[in-house]
């Protein structure tokens, strides 16, 4: 990197080859499938437009680590605001691609929130019940379900934001 | 397969575009800044000179503690902004112990002035007509501080919490304006500073947090 920052367009090229395959693996444990491409390529974008930001004095991996996991978080946020758009009173049952991205994203999220909440979650959110139907079954009132769908969420996107990096 | 041949294609690209860059670096923020500062400084000594008490203002401490509030705040924000401006948020403590500093002595002239913070002499001095210049020299001085320096060095970051790095931009911008101004200026209320101090670099820090929602974002 600290050669790429002169210009030098072989160490630079390695650097992106390399980093390809590094940033893949990173993905791959993070979203699903079908969203790590686009990814690693808006990762390599951001890297090129924000190369400035990479201090000579310290190593790059941890530089790198952050610059992805910003991207990741962004994506994760793009994911739940189109379950929270998509899976709505007016929603049409089909299973897309990028339904299939959210829901395994939402998956792995709800692991990160108090079980109750992420019960009503995958309830509303995954299995597609209405409001009522989950109301009747998990004994809560329809407004009190509402709310923790709407805080579960909300503790889901803190808790993404939370995480640290464990690269 | 496609899409691996568009990532082969997207690093071909990148790398034909690959130009030498020379990387952030603290120090060339702190002499952009500190040069914005002595300019300041160095137009409100000529435009408005000194303040006319200015041998009390030295003995009762006022010419140093005032100004000192807002070097000591400008201080602590820039090493702030220098720990936001990087992907990799790294907050050392000790970069608030100028912030503590210049709260600590805010507080202790609060204290001090406490016993006739309501007096009618300190409420007609809230109704000064040169409280203008305090407001257009912080509000004008700071703004023109901040495009030189969003220019120079805030588009040019990529931090992990925008919005707090564009209200720390405006928050120093109008810290260092203030510094400047404060040479001149010979009203030590403590209500004030917090009224035609306070004001501008709110309204800075509000711009700035502003702005980085739309120009900060990466």
């Amino acid at each position: 990197m600290r050669a790429a920052l002169k210009g030098d367009q072989k160490a630079y090229r390695l650097l992106l080859t390399n980093l390809r395959l590094w940033l893949a693996a990173y993905f791959t444990k993070r979203v699903h499938y079908n969203a790590v491409e686009d990814l690693v390529q808006d990762t390599l974008l951001t890297l090129h437009a924000k190369r400035q930001t990479f201090d000579p004095h310290y190593s790059f991996g941890p530089w790198i680590a952050a610059v992805a996991r910003h991207r990741w978080i962004d994506h994760l946020r793009a994911t739940l605001k189109y379950v929270e758009t998509q899976l709505d009173d007016n929603f049409l049952y089909q299973e897309t691609e990028r339904d299939a991205c959210a829901k395994h994203d939402v998956k792995a999220l709800l692991k990160l929130i108090p079980p109750p909440q992420a019960k009503v979650i995958e309830l509303v959110k995954l299995r597609e019940l209405s409001i009522e139907e989950v109301s009747k079954q998990t004994g809560h009132s329809p407004s009190s379900v509402k709310v923790m769908v709407h805080r579960g969420m909300k503790k889901m996107m803190a808790a993404v934001e939370e995480v640290q990096d464990d690269l | 397969m496609k899409v691996s041949r568009m990532t082969d294609q997207l690093i071909k690209h990148l790398v034909s575009d690959l130009k030498s860059l020379e990387p952030l670096i603290n120090s060339k923020l702190w002499m952009h800044c500190t040069v914005c500062l002595l300019i300041m400084a160095g137009i409100v000594l000529t435009m408005m000179g000194l303040r006319a008490d200015y041998p009390t203002a030295i003995q009762d401490g006022a010419m140093l503690w005032k100004p000192g509030i807002f070097l000591l705040a400008w201080i602590g924000s820039m090493l702030l902004i220098l720990d936001l401006s990087r992907p990799i948020e790294r907050i050392e403590k000790w970069h608030f112990v100028p912030l503590f500093l210049a709260g600590t002595i805010l507080l202790w002239q609060m204290i001090v002035q406490l016993p006739y913070l309501f007096s009618s002499d300190v409420t007609l001095n809230l109704y000064d007509p040169n409280a203008i210049y305090c407001l257009s020299v912080i509000i004008g001085g700071g703004g023109i501080a901040m495009a030189m320096s969003w220019k120079f060095w805030f588009s040019r970051t990529a931090s992990p919490n925008p919005t707090t790095l564009g209200a720390l931009a405006g928050f120093s911008v109008g810290c260092l304006a203030a510094t400047g101004y404060a040479l001149h200026c010979d009203k030590d209320g403590i209500l004030y500073i917090f009224i035609y101090y306070g004001t501008p670099i709110l309204i800075l820090s509000v711009i700035g947090s502003l702005l980085s929602k739309r120009l900060l974002k990466w």
